[in-house]
């Protein structure tokens, strides 16, 4: 019996070095030991985002005056993230959480920042500065979301103002935590009303929509950051210039594609709001749903084979982040398709892609799709 | 020191670690009570199957609009019953029958997922856990279920044990084993639920046997084996978290494969002491 009772003693220390930990944190303390930056920068905003797209747009907003993180490094795909315990500590530590919405941070994503939030932060959801479109199957029931609205209103009685300024400078308020009345000095910017599933998140692919996003942005980091509140909003119409420009790109770049070859078979329902901006048509998906975590029917892969040689489809585009690459291989074979391509949708290429900002991966898209579709 | 104490007191300064904390430790402690008898009765293969059987359960509550409890605690009792119940009145083995329904009822739950289109499931949450997203409701709930348990298994004690060890002696004492049987059954049902929570469909045995299993090793009776079983499912916990956060990697494998070395350096110590 000599060894149980030694683990009993390695167990009374745990519980006590456990005890301690949980005591720790009721306590008061004065090192800012939990956010990421040295102290000299806790002036500057901290942002995290869960898309690194909408993570450089932030960063051309914010420049210099903020730190922003994204939980979603290149590659990843937003409707699958497995975000860590750091990533959620990011969550709690920031000043603004920017989420896209619409339920591109799936289900239980949802939960996570949702309880990430009770503990800090304003969340804004890019869906409120945007205009979105409809996405098809909204056959009736699963309304899931009728306790999360309750939740946001449980939330907006914590105070509604952005008073963020001076609670953030005494920097770290939350590690003398104290939950309830933290939470009325962090201000709830955003009404988070939603209804999830049926709305299509990926509107990053109309630049226009783009535009108004950065704009309602840049509001929104001035609210949270008024000291460089029009620096923001300068840096947002000035960006908003460059996505006109990028507009007009594709326009014209499109135009060289005579129209009844502007049909696109993408790995998921990506492309709607692409398609309606520039007279495209999405004939299929491999995955038929705007998310990507759905199981794909074998009726439905025939259904596909089928409409793509009856629209003499030549090109089905993979997404970087959909693992859908062998399937396009496989349907591009039985279909006779020539072109299997890849695009950057849900997420920025890596280092030496070409797609390191949201504008390179657009440039690289089009050019991708215009140079696939018109090899006819 | 200071460098050690704050590695281990900055991943509680967030509330939803020490929620994830509160829920792994409990998780952790009513795990390996239960699975001490799981071990002695050899239905670790059974325990599997249940995590398993409860998704389509789960999709369901989801699909409802319910909190997955709902879903997942009545669809294991359900199974538990249903299995218990074939085992006896077919003359089919019961890891045969316990492989049927568990792959049959799993894939109905994968079906449901992709037959539905307007609510999305986060398929690898389920599998793997995920217990940072856990709300306070979720630890009231863990907390009072751990109580219940611990309490139950607290009264049934001694004839749980004598149907473990002895059914014929148990038998013949008048005790009623099928009765017994599926209190446990549901019983087991009711902290695999839990413990998904932590460490996902594919991980709960890892809570549930390992610790249990290795606390057996080298504890003399029973009653010791739980207390070091719950022991060593604490550790794994804390431990498993701590990893979890200082290496941002996925907390559910994080804690099963502490689980899993305790298991190791406790079936060590077994062997030197032959």
């Amino acid at each position: 019996m000599t060894v149980p009772r030694s683990i009993f003693r390695l167990l009374s220390i745990l519980l006590v070095v456990i005890g301690s930990a949980l005591a720790a944190c009721a306590m008061p303390m004065e090192a800012p030991v939990a956010g990421d930056g040295p102290a000299a920068e806790n002036q500057s905003l901290r942002i995290v985002t869960t898309s690194n797209i909408v993570a450089d747009w932030v960063r051309r907003i914010g420049g210099e005056h903020v730190q922003v993180t994204a939980l979603l490094l290149p590659g990843g795909d937003p409707h699958t993230f497995q975000p860590g315990p750091q990533d959620v500590a990011r969550v709690a530590d920031a000043d603004l959480v920017v989420m896209v919405g619409m339920g591109l941070e799936v289900g239980w994503l949802d939960q996570l920042l949702e309880q990430a939030r009770a503990d800090q932060a304003i969340v804004i959801e890019m869906e409120q500065f945007i205009d979105p479109l409809p996405w098809l199957p909204m056959e009736g029931a699963g309304d899931v979301h009728g306790d999360e609205e309750m939740h946001a209103d449980d939330e907006d009685g914590h105070g509604h103002d952005a008073d963020a300024d001076e609670d953030h400078a005494d920097a770290h308020g939350h590690d003398d935590d104290a939950d309830e009345d933290h939470a009325d000095s962090e201000g709830h910017a955003a009404d988070d009303h939603h209804e999830h599933g049926s709305e299509d998140p990926h509107f990053w692919f109309d630049p226009l929509r783009v535009r108004a996003a950065v704009t309602g942005l840049a509001q929104v980091m001035g609210t949270a950051d008024p000291e460089h509140a029009a620096t923001y909003a300068d840096r947002a119409a000035r960006y908003g210039l460059e996505l006109d420009e990028l507009h007009a790109w594709i326009t014209e770049q499109v135009s060289m594609l005579p129209p009844e070859h502007r049909v696109l078979v993408t790995s998921h329902d990506s492309f709607q709001y692409f398609a309606q901006l520039y007279g495209f048509e999405v004939v299929g998906t491999i995955i038929p749903s705007v998310g990507t975590e759905m199981e794909v029917g074998a009726g439905m892969l025939a259904q596909l084979v089928d409409t793509i040689r009856d629209r003499g489809v030549n090109a089905i585009f993979t997404e970087t982040t959909v693992m859908t690459d062998k399937l396009a291989a496989g349907i591009a074979q039985e279909a006779g398709v020539a072109v299997v391509v890849q695009l950057y949708t849900g997420s920025l290429g890596g280092p030496d892609s070409g797609a390191e900002t949201y504008l390179d991966m657009m440039r690289h898209n089009v050019e991708t799709i215009v140079q696939a579709l018109s090899t006819q | 020191m200071e460098m050690l104490q704050s590695w281990l007191v900055v991943p509680f300064t967030y509330a939803f670690m020490v929620r994830a904390l509160t829920v792994s430790v409990l998780v952790g402690i009513m795990c390996p009570l239960l699975g001490t008898y799981v071990v002695t009765r050899d239905l670790g293969f059974m325990s599997d199957a249940l995590a398993h059987a409860v998704m389509p359960g789960v999709v369901a509550a989801v699909l409802a609009g319910l909190h997955p409890l709902w879903g997942s605690v009545p669809m294991a009792a359900a199974v538990a019953l249903l299995l218990g119940w074939l085992v006896r009145r077919t003359g089919l083995s019961a890891d045969t029958t316990i492989g049927i329904l568990f792959a049959g009822l799993f894939a109905l739950g994968v079906m449901v997922m992709s037959m539905v289109r307007h609510v999305r499931i986060n398929l690898e949450d389920l599998l793997l856990g995920q217990v940072l997203g856990v709300s306070r409701m979720d630890v009231a709930v863990t907390a009072l279920l751990t109580v219940a348990v611990a309490a139950i298994l607290y009264g049934l004690h001694s004839r749980l044990l004598f149907v473990s060890f002895d059914p014929l002696g148990a038998k013949v004492a008048g005790l009623s084993a099928e009765r017994l049987d599926y209190v446990f059954l549901v019983l087991l049902a009711v902290v695999i639920v839990t413990a998904l929570q932590a460490v996902g469909i594919i991980l709960v045995v890892s809570l549930l046997i390992t610790p249990a299993a290795a606390a057996l090793l080298v504890a003399r009776r029973v009653e010791g084996a739980m207390a070091l079983g719950a022991g060593f499912g604490v550790a794994a916990a804390v431990v498993g978290l701590y990893a979890s956060y200082h290496l941002n990697v996925a907390s559910g494998p994080a804690m099963a494969l502490v689980a899993t070395a305790i298991f190791a350096v406790a079936s060590a110590v077994a062997a030197a002491r032959r």
